[in-house]
């Protein structure tokens, strides 16, 4: 059944001159299926009410279903650009209820698949970034690295986006030869398209006009709105929880967290450039570390896990993705909830949209960056 | 600050908040009464908890109960905690914390949509997730759809 406007923003809360315009589930600039509902005085945006749902598959629902090892398929679509981190955040969540240990080189080869899938979604990011303000050519380009990551991925797994890669207790399948030369060759490759892209859009202008002082986010704001990763970082508050409350084989590796203070959408953009770099650095020391040995840990075909509960969570690209479940002995969860991160970072948008004009409201949805399946599951 | 102190802060205001078990970090059980004023009193001094997780309800069939989740984090102290309180199933009534937590307006009106219990006091109480006009609420444990037709396996 359709929403009307009028069940939401009352006809007669509109002063004289405002009205209701309507931006669509199906746009161009939303980042997928979301919809705003936006109360307009001339060309400024006066409130924006987002309305979610409209993706809405009950994966939560379908979890008290499926036994442990036949959920890690829906992870990969929670978030699809960034499906091996989802994949390792609820491997990881299973592993620490169930208490089982999983071998070195299982724990390397995952570091290193989040990594490469960090840098994907972050560059991917910054072409959607482009494309939504009107630039077409950081698109193509971000299209084109993520090509070069996707053949990684497609030398191990098979897959170029849903990966279904890792399983709990370690991975599926072992690198094959090709893969640590092949990384090698990327890595200097990815440096210098960083570099490239920001000087497309970090260093041009037309994007720091447009993107500098739209939506600034207090630290206090952001805190109270339970938002996480480049939302949270960029107002200020140095937290990430690869090093905050650490997990895998995190607290191995050197790396920085970059922080700004502003807030702001151009800040937004500047930390996601500069995680790159250090997902780059991580990179670089796992590959000099990784030891041979097993991939998987004798873990029983019929997984069960043993009574208890647990919220356990990671970094996504996106903020912190969390799982808290409720096991009841058997094989199957008895209750599995999905602290999605958009879900928590796109309830701060109508906060920080009065006042804005429509294009300036798009490049505020755009350095969110928050996409609809996660944030309805 | 390590778990005992953090119990002891808690238990020392509210007597009747029980330890639960769980694996990751402290967990208390209260009153629903008290649930409003146990989460003021953890999002100031001394405590500091200023972020929130989520917050999320657990339909437990056999003791006929829900059980509603908020996880917390605070960042000057580095602690999580767990709080959870128990409310019936049918028509259950609870305090919404959306006055100290903004973030809870979307969770709680998530447990609304999906488990169907009433926060009281909540600014704008919808539903969010399904569409509109829809019936029921799908989370829970005895929910049934007149849509979902379950078909025969040939080889059974």
């Amino acid at each position: 059944m359709a929403v009307g406007l009028d069940s939401i923003i009352e006809k007669s809360e509109l002063k004289e001159g405002e009205y209701l315009i309507n931006l669509g589930p199906q746009h161009p600039s939303t980042h997928g299926v979301f919809r705003m509902l936006l109360k307009m005085d001339g060309e400024f945006v006066v409130s924006a009410t987002p309305v979610i749902g409209y993706l809405h598959r009950g994966i939560e629902k379908i979890a008290e279903n499926r036994n442990y090892r036949q959920f890690m398929p829906y992870t990969d679509r929670l978030d699809y650009l960034s499906s091996m981190n989802n994949n390792l955040s609820y491997a990881i969540a299973v592993e620490r209820l169930a208490g089982i240990k999983i071998p070195e080189r299982a724990e390397y080869i995952r570091v290193i698949m989040a990594e490469l899938n960090r840098i994907s979604s972050h560059i991917l990011y910054c072409g959607f970034f482009g494309i939504d303000l009107g630039a077409w050519t950081p698109l193509l380009f971000g299209f084109r690295e993520r090509e070069r990551i996707i053949d990684l991925f497609e030398m191990t797994c098979g897959a170029r986006q849903t990966y279904n890669y890792m399983r709990i207790g370690g991975v599926s399948k072992d690198l094959p030869d090709e893969f640590i030369p092949a990384l090698k060759e990327f890595i200097p490759y990815m440096k210098k398209k960083t570099t490239e892209m920001d000087n497309l859009l970090g260093k041009n202008p037309i994007f720091i006009a447009r993107t500098k002082g739209i939506g600034k986010v207090s630290k206090e704001l952001a805190i109270k709105y339970g938002a996480s990763g480049h939302v949270l970082r960029s107002s200020g508050v140095k937290f990430d929880v690869r090093k905050d409350d650490t997990y895998s084989i995190y607290d191995r590796f050197e790396f920085e967290i970059p922080t700004t203070e502003n807030g702001d959408s151009l800040d937004k953009y500047r930390i996601r450039i500069e995680e790159i770099g250090q997902s780059i650095r991580i990179l670089e020391q796992a590959m000099k570390q990784i030891p041979d040995g097993d991939i998987m840990a004798d873990v029983p075909y019929n997984l069960t896990v043993p009574k208890g509960e647990m919220y356990s969570r990671t970094e996504n690209p996106r903020g912190e993705l969390g799982f808290y479940i409720v096991s009841d002995g058997t094989d199957k969860p008895y209750r599995m909830k999905i602290r999605a991160p958009s879900f928590s970072n796109v309830h701060l948008v109508p906060e920080v949209a009065k006042g804005l004009l429509i294009a300036d409201l798009v490049a505020l949805l755009a350095a969110f960056d928050a996409l609809p399946p996660e944030t309805d599951r | 600050m390590s778990d005992e102190e953090l119990l002891k802060t808690i238990q020392e205001k509210f007597k009747d908040a029980v330890r639960i078990e769980n694996k990751g970090n402290l967990a208390v059980s209260v009153n629903k009464n008290e649930i409003l004023s146990l989460i003021t009193f953890l999002s100031g001094e001394p405590l500091l908890f200023d972020w929130m997780n989520f917050m999320t309800a657990v339909d437990k069939m056999e003791s006929g109960t829900m059980e509603l989740v908020y996880q917390f984090y605070s960042f000057s102290n580095k602690t999580k905690l767990t709080v959870k309180t128990e409310v019936s199933r049918d028509l259950g009534v609870v305090d919404s914390v959306c006055g100290i937590y903004p973030t809870a307006e979307w969770h709680e009106r998530e447990v609304y949509d999906l488990f169907g219990i009433i926060f009281k006091d909540h600014p704008d109480l919808r539903r969010i997730m399904m569409p509109d006009g829809f019936t029921g609420h799908p989370m829970r444990k005895d929910y049934k759809d007149e849509n979902l037709v379950r078909l025969e396996s040939p080889w059974q």
